[in-house]
């Protein structure tokens, strides 16, 4: 067993820091990259403190894997954007515009195995959104 | 809750994060070549740790006062302090709150993360280490960082819980691992972070959780073999005495953690906890008192049956757990005598009450208060206009870290004296509609810090308050918030620590400050402790910034962004 974890950690080193199962067809692509990109600045400068620059969790919750949203967890985009949208930063809550949250959100969902598209993420849609979040790193 | 069997409990150890742990004993020829061996703890010894030379429990001693006796440095020479030994420095970028455990000359410290060292006492030599490794799922529910407030000894085993809600012991002359106890599921809500505190051979600790709509509770485990002995709800379910005080099925998710360390009356042998707010934080949506959220609980330390409780803030709103220190104190109020706890509560008011029936002597505020009008029939009187809902925002003091949170304060049973590390802080709070999903906060509030306008400029002070009357001696107030613990010592002095490095020590009587540490490494938010070995007196304390403060104040913590973090153990006495 020990011996396996500590392969597992090279392999995820090898692979920059996520291991993304084939399965990624099958999760609808709901937000635009350029959301993403713009969301990696953003988490950087007001999540990271307390999440991790990776999203490993530090003082504040993991966002990444199955430590985060495994499929036994019924975690719907919409829910986790409430928590984000409504509490965070915890401290200054709302204190982020609304685009600023929905690329926020964008980042997550790519750091968990979510596509991007052609289609960007709203700020309404995504507070009432029922579409599943499951990470798709293991 | 899942029932395992025994033996599938302690082999529990090779399924979790301890399969990951790692325990490292240093060779002969290390520092502490001079290290004793290790004297087991008695029954006795724990009884007696008040006038002991060690440090034997989160509190020092079952009374949980943060007061030791020791008369050798006092207000005349403690300007004379110096460093004596400081430990390395432990690059972990989160809270040290431990309170250290002293006994002979091994001490005892546990770092974020469920790190636990073995370091003597004297020299600082390090003995062993013991690195839990906590899996990831455990940091999907945290709420206040990752902190360990340390250890409790008995026997030859040294105590911890875990973030992931196991319970291990360690041996503590070499730091292997007895036993090692999964309570809870990590990642649905429940954590660890108090230190336990053993009472007639049973380990005893709590649940946290309370974010995340985590029913509470308090467990007890057979020192010698982590053997539950009894498990006790913090929430009753509807069969129970209170149970009625909540809607249908909301005791499942009401919350009620339990996540400070308790304390412990030998003379009557009744365990007293503190229980923290009721999930959700939106009090609209749970009519009812809720018990035993927010209150005092008296119970049996053999059987966990509740003897009384006394309900601090009844359907609170505000997220003012009543998990502060219940400090035992006897104490004279009105000319009549009596066998009290006293506790300075998360909602502004400092508590008298009798510690053997569990009714109200007197509660006064500490702090500029909006939200409890006073006490009317032995309850706090809420205000009704400062109590959010779905439609209502609403700007009330203290805020939701309190008048005063975790950090301990000390209680001098000499002067009758309690020195309280006090917020000064206010907020913003409105509700938010909220559903329940495990692992995910459990709030239905969204909530901002804002400065006290009563205080302005200041945001914490430390307080002397006479517990015979309920009457503040002196206050001294900083720009800063005041964190930290205080500990009190029959040398006349109170110690307390500063987000900017400083250990600190004032007059008692007067609260002159008259010595300040050199700047350390990092900002203090733990508790200072105190011991002697050998006849030498010794005060210790963790630098190592985090906790609340910074996570949840928001603009009010924009002067304490830079602290550097990390953690390092300083200790003191007078030069030779």
């Amino acid at each position: 067993m020990k011996q396996g974890r500590i392969l597992a950690a090279v392999a995820v080193g090898v692979l920059g820091g996520s291991v993304v199962v084939a399965k990624a067809a099958s999760v609808p692509a709901i937000y635009t990259a350029a959301q993403a990109t713009a969301g990696a600045t953003v988490f950087s400068a007001n999540c990271a403190m307390c999440h991790g620059a990776n999203l490993e969790g530090a003082a504040g919750p993991t966002l990444v894997g199955q430590s985060f949203a495994a499929a036994a967890s019924n975690y719907t985009v919409g829910a986790i954007f409430g928590e984000i949208a409504q509490q965070m930063p915890a401290g200054n809550p709302g204190s982020l515009s609304h685009d600023q949250y929905a690329q926020v959100m964008a980042f997550i969902l790519s750091k968990n195995g979510y596509p991007a598209g052609a289609t960007a993420l709203d700020y309404n849609a995504a507070l009432g959104s029922s579409v599943p979040l499951v990470s798709q790193v293991k | 809750m899942k029932h395992r069997s025994k033996s599938g409990l302690i082999n529990s150890l090779l399924m979790s994060g301890g399969a990951m742990a790692l325990t490292v004993a240093l060779g002969a020829g290390a520092a502490h070549a001079a290290q004793d061996a290790y004297v087991p703890v008695t029954a006795g010894d724990l009884t007696g740790a008040a006038s002991s030379d060690g440090w034997l429990m989160f509190n020092h001693d079952y009374t949980g006062r943060d007061y030791v006796p020791f008369t050798q440095i006092t207000t005349a020479n403690v300007s004379g302090l110096t460093q004596v030994w400081a430990s390395d420095k432990i690059d972990i970028p989160n809270g040290f709150e431990d309170s250290p455990v002293i006994h002979g000359d091994y001490m005892f410290v546990t770092t974020p993360k469920d790190r636990v060292i073995a370091y003597n006492a004297v020299t600082g030599g390090k003995i062993w280490e013991y690195d839990y490794a906590v899996p990831a799922t455990a940091y999907k529910t945290v709420c206040c960082d990752t902190n360990n407030r340390g250890v409790a000894v008995y026997g030859s085993m040294v105590f911890f819980g875990t973030l992931d809600n196991h319970v291990v012991a360690l041996d503590a002359a070499t730091g292997s691992v007895v036993w090692n106890i999964s309570i809870e599921d990590p990642g649905v809500g429940y954590s660890i972070s108090e230190a336990p505190i053993v009472v007639n051979g049973n380990v005893i600790i709590a649940s946290g959780g309370g974010e995340y709509g985590a029913r509470g509770f308090i467990i007890a485990l057979d020192a010698k073999s982590g053997a539950q002995k009894w498990k006790s709800y913090t929430i009753p379910d509807p069969t129970q005495p209170g149970g009625d005080t909540w809607p249908a099925g909301m005791y499942k998710t009401g919350g009620g953690a339990p996540w400070m360390t308790g304390t412990y009356d030998a003379d009557t042998n009744t365990l007293f906890w503190g229980v923290g707010n009721p999930g959700p934080w939106l009090a609209t949506m749970r009519p009812g008192k809720n018990l035993y959220t927010d209150s005092l609980l008296a119970l049996d330390p053999d059987t966990g049956a509740i003897k009384w409780y006394y309900q601090y803030t009844a359907n609170d709103t505000w997220d003012y757990d009543g998990v502060n220190t219940a400090q035992l104190a006897d104490i004279t109020y009105k000319g009549t005598a009596y066998k009290a706890v006293v506790e300075a509560n998360r909602n502004g008011y400092f508590y008298a009450i009798d510690r053997t029936n569990g009714k109200l002597i007197y509660a006064v505020p500490f702090t500029h208060d909006t939200s409890i009008l006073g006490i009317t029939n032995d309850e706090a009187v809420k205000n009704p206009a400062n109590e959010p809902t779905l439609d209502k925002s609403i700007f009330t003091c203290p805020s939701f870290l309190g008048g005063k949170n975790w950090w301990p304060g000390a209680v001098d049973p000499q002067s009758n004296t309690a020195f309280i590390p006090t917020l000064h802080a206010c907020m913003t709070m409105s509700g938010v509609p909220v559903s329940y999903a495990a692992g995910l906060p459990f709030l239905g509030e969204t909530f901002k810090m804002k400065a006290d306008p009563s205080a302005p400029g200041e945001l914490g002070s430390l307080q002397a308050l006479d517990i015979n009357t309920g009457k503040r001696i002196w206050q001294r107030k900083s720009p800063m918030p005041w964190d930290a613990g205080a500990l009190a010592t029959a040398g006349g002095l109170v110690f307390s620590g500063t987000p900017d490095g400083h250990l600190d020590a004032f007059s008692e009587k007067t609260g002159k400050l008259l010595w300040t540490s050199p700047e350390l490494s990092s900002g203090i938010i733990a508790n200072p402790v105190s011991y002697q070995v050998d006849g030498k007196q010794y005060v210790a304390i963790w630098a190592g910034w985090g906790g609340v403060w910074p996570l949840w104040a928001g603009p009010l913590a924009k002067a304490e962004a830079n602290i550097p973090r990390g953690g390092q153990l300083y200790v003191f006495s007078l030069g030779s």
